[in-house]
């Protein structure tokens, strides 16, 4: 395509100048179409855009974009003679930056409009005459015509070309400005879809790092929570360690390690775990040879000593080099393949209890901060388990020696009791059987003393028990009017002026302890003669409901008053007052009752008027099978 | 008409012979003073190990043998699976006495006759003596 002819000739030949013109367009628009169509690279694109548009269109191209960030890119400076190259990218630094340059990219990107110098005459160069080097540029370099567009998206200007002609016979029309409009329409358009795509890639891959970042997250929240339900689960925390381990391996991490600190001081490899167990062989292996030293001042030492943790996220080949002794070391190290490794302490109010390490090796893990996090508080919660195991294990060897005192002192509290309680009645029948009957008074009113010291010693033994779950019970089926009789029977003797009338049946049977029962009643009864020593009457009701058998023990004795009624199963509450008579005790009687009604599924209640006596019940459910 | 009755029952008791076994030698005396004052011939053994072949070799096969549970040296009840499990001492009742009351229970497990929980009333011990000592 030569034009150059027509353009010297503008007057003769502009029809078909302009025809040729159009068809030059024509070819060229199709080649940049097909060029934007097939963009991968945006860059890359431009470039080759440029280089169609030198020579067909221009002698010196320029294209530039805007950027996300408001700066502008150069993408080429372009020129069919390479050596004008330089002159001409001069000419556009002679604008570059000025804000009051009359014409140009920065001109064009400010404005949006499109741009032409048809004819670069004197008058033109006359305006650019105060900048030196340009002026002098753009004669050297001969600049003939120029235009300018910009590149408009969604009414945005995201960057603008512009085109110069240094022959002589190109001179631009208003028909190149709509072309060059054209071309910077497409270009922009495929710019911006280019951008939208882009944007909308960049919001997929954020979107599937924010949920990896969540599925990661979770991972770890659920290995936490996964790790402490084991930890709270048992008191044995050695083990609980060593199951941690199933957790850790391999989701967290290849390696997983713990060492603790023994009694003497020294470290202790207390669980290894790999998902192969060679690995874990060789490890224990390793370890018996190379124990941690804490008199170094490296890993696992240095975590022991300083209470901190350890991060390296990537082991390179100098570390290793670094940490070991000899040639055979580090080719057995090496071929481990450490990628990241965490040290950290287990550690809870100043106490280290011990070190975990886990390694990253062979995979391509690299551990991160979030990991280190997690570990660290993964430690702490070890070394709060560790420390809840201790304390918990000291206060129940406490109570174990605590409950084994009481247990042996209430063993040798009863055996002078017991021998006491045998004198005193063999007494008392021997001065009977001699006719001294006054004796024969006070060696019952001591035995009846021994006796009372007996049931506190009882008492002691059993609040001691129930406090600690350890009162054994042992069900069977009975018929409570039997035990009935037999704690009436027992207390007679202590009930010289009362009657102890029993009144109602059960026909049903109840299921539970009998003795405790016993004990039960014993108690209701021995407290009805003890808080009605005017009364005659003690009423015992036995009878059955629809939630069991219920029982009563009525007395016509002090009664109690309202305020100590609500405390009066209270352990060691006692009822006194100023103007209340006093009686002993260490309340406890009633407390045990109660505990042992309850652990039968029943209830105890009691109704009472001061001056007019009490009344103690109770509820038994029947055997399981009959309710 | 009582007294009868008991001077009866004190008559048949007159040949009985009870072995008490405890640790204490206080419990002993208490023992043997009571159940001696009720008619019934009383001896006291401190230890309970080997008492099934100490029995054999003085062939002395008492007709009921009152044992505390808890015994210095041996467990009571160790004492008494072994004389239920020699052929020579098994007939002789052991009536068991222990401080723990917890203890009934297990006494069935080696065939002891009763069980007494320490202190006892001395009518609760003469009932159960009356009722475990052999009638042969």
């Amino acid at each position: 395509m030569d034009t150059s002819k027509s353009r010297f000739k503008p007057n003769l030949t502009k029809k078909k100048s302009h025809n040729n013109s159009l068809k030059m367009h024509e070819v060229l628009l199709a080649k940049i179409i097909d060029r934007l169509a097939t963009s991968i690279d945006q860059d890359i694109t431009l470039q080759e855009i440029s280089k169609l548009l030198v020579p067909d269109l221009a002698d010196y191209s320029r294209i530039a974009i805007v950027d996300d960030y408001k700066k502008i890119k150069e993408i080429n400076v372009s020129h069919k003679d390479p050596s004008k190259v330089q002159l001409a990218s001069d000419i556009f630094d002679g604008y570059k930056g000025r804000p009051e340059s009359t014409h140009g990219i920065e001109k064009i990107l400010n404005s949006g409009k499109a741009e032409m110098i048809e004819i670069v005459d004197k008058k033109v160069l006359q305006s650019v005459k105060s900048n030196v080097s340009l002026y002098n540029t753009i004669k050297k370099i001969g600049l003939k015509s120029y235009m300018g567009v910009p590149l408009i998206a969604r009414g945005r200007v995201i960057g603008a070309i512009t085109l110069s002609s240094i022959r002589a016979d190109r001179f631009y029309t208003m028909s190149d400005l709509k072309f060059a409009q054209e071309i910077a329409n497409r270009i922009a358009l495929t710019l911006d879809n280019a951008n939208l795509y882009r944007q909308a890639q960049n919001e997929i891959i954020v979107r599937r790092e924010t949920e990896k970042k969540l599925v990661d997250a979770q991972k770890r929240l659920l290995f936490l929570s996964e790790a402490s339900k084991l930890l709270s689960s048992s008191l044995d925390y050695k083990t609980t360690i060593n199951n941690i381990a199933t957790l850790a391996i391999p989701y967290i991490a290849d390696w997983y390690i713990v060492d603790m600190l023994n009694e003497k001081g020294q470290m202790e490899l207390l669980s290894v775990a790999h998902a192969d167990k060679k690995m874990v062989r060789f490890a224990k292996e390793y370890r018996k040879t190379h124990p941690v030293d804490l008199s170094t001042n490296s890993g696992t030492a240095r975590v022991i000593k300083t209470g901190k943790s350890e991060f390296i996220p990537i082991v390179t080949d100098e570390m290793i080099v670094d940490s070991v002794k000899n040639k055979k070391e580090l080719k057995l190290i090496r071929s481990l393949g450490f990628t990241s490794i965490i040290m950290v302490p287990l550690l809870v109010q100043g106490t280290v209890f011990g070190a975990m390490t886990l390694v990253s090796a062979g995979s391509k893990r690299i551990f991160s901060e979030t990991d280190l996090s997690m570990i660290e508080e993964l430690g702490t919660r070890i070394a709060l388990a560790i420390q809840n195991v201790k304390l918990y294990t000291e206060a129940q060897k406490a109570i174990d020696v605590r409950d084994e005192f009481i247990s042996v002192a209430s063993h040798e509290l009863k055996t002078p009791l017991t021998s006491l309680k045998l004198f005193s009645q063999v007494l008392k029948q021997q001065v009977e059987k001699r006719g001294v009957i006054d004796f024969s008074k006070y060696f019952e009113k001591m035995d009846n003393q021994v006796s009372k010291l007996a049931v506190l010693v009882e008492d002691l033994l059993n609040i001691t028990k129930l406090e600690h779950g350890k009162m054994e019970f042992y069900m069977e089926e009975f018929n409570i009017e039997n035990v009935l009789k037999d704690a009436i029977e027992t207390l007679m003797p202590m009930a010289r002026f009362h009657k102890i009338v029993l009144k109602g049946k059960s026909t049903k049977n109840i299921y539970g302890d009998k003795y405790r029962i016993y004990q039960v009643v014993t108690n209701l009864l021995t407290n009805a003669l003890k808080y009605s020593p005017s009364a005659k009457n003690i009423d015992v009701r036995v009878g059955t409901s629809k939630a069991g058998i219920r029982l009563s023990v009525r007395d016509y004795g002090i009664g109690i008053d309202k305020k100590h009624l609500a405390k009066i199963f209270d352990q060691f509450y006692r009822v006194t007052g100023s103007k209340e008579k006093t009686y002993p005790g260490l309340g406890m009687g009633l407390y045990i009752a109660n505990e042992i009604i309850k652990r039968h599924g029943g209830k105890m209640s009691v109704k009472s008027i001061k001056g007019k006596g009490s009344e103690f019940s109770f509820t038994l459910p029947f055997k399981k099978n009959e309710k | 008409m009582k007294n009868n009755l008991s001077r009866k029952k004190n008559m048949d008791k007159i040949n009985k012979r009870i072995l008490v076994v405890d640790d204490d030698p206080d419990i002993l005396d208490a023992m043997k003073l009571t159940l001696e004052t009720n008619g019934y011939k009383v001896d006291i053994f401190e230890k309970g190990e080997g008492l099934s072949d100490k029995l054999i070799h003085s062939n002395f096969y008492p007709d009921l043998i009152i044992l505390d549970v808890f015994l210095s040296g041996t467990n009571g009840k160790e004492v008494c699976r072994q004389l239920k499990d020699n052929i020579k001492t098994k007939h002789i009742p052991v009536l068991m006495v222990s401080a723990h009351p917890d203890l009934s229970r297990s006494i069935q497990d080696i065939n002891a006759s009763g069980f007494l929980a320490k202190p006892f009333e001395v009518h609760d011990l003469l009932k159960k003596v009356n009722e475990n000592v052999s009638t042969k």
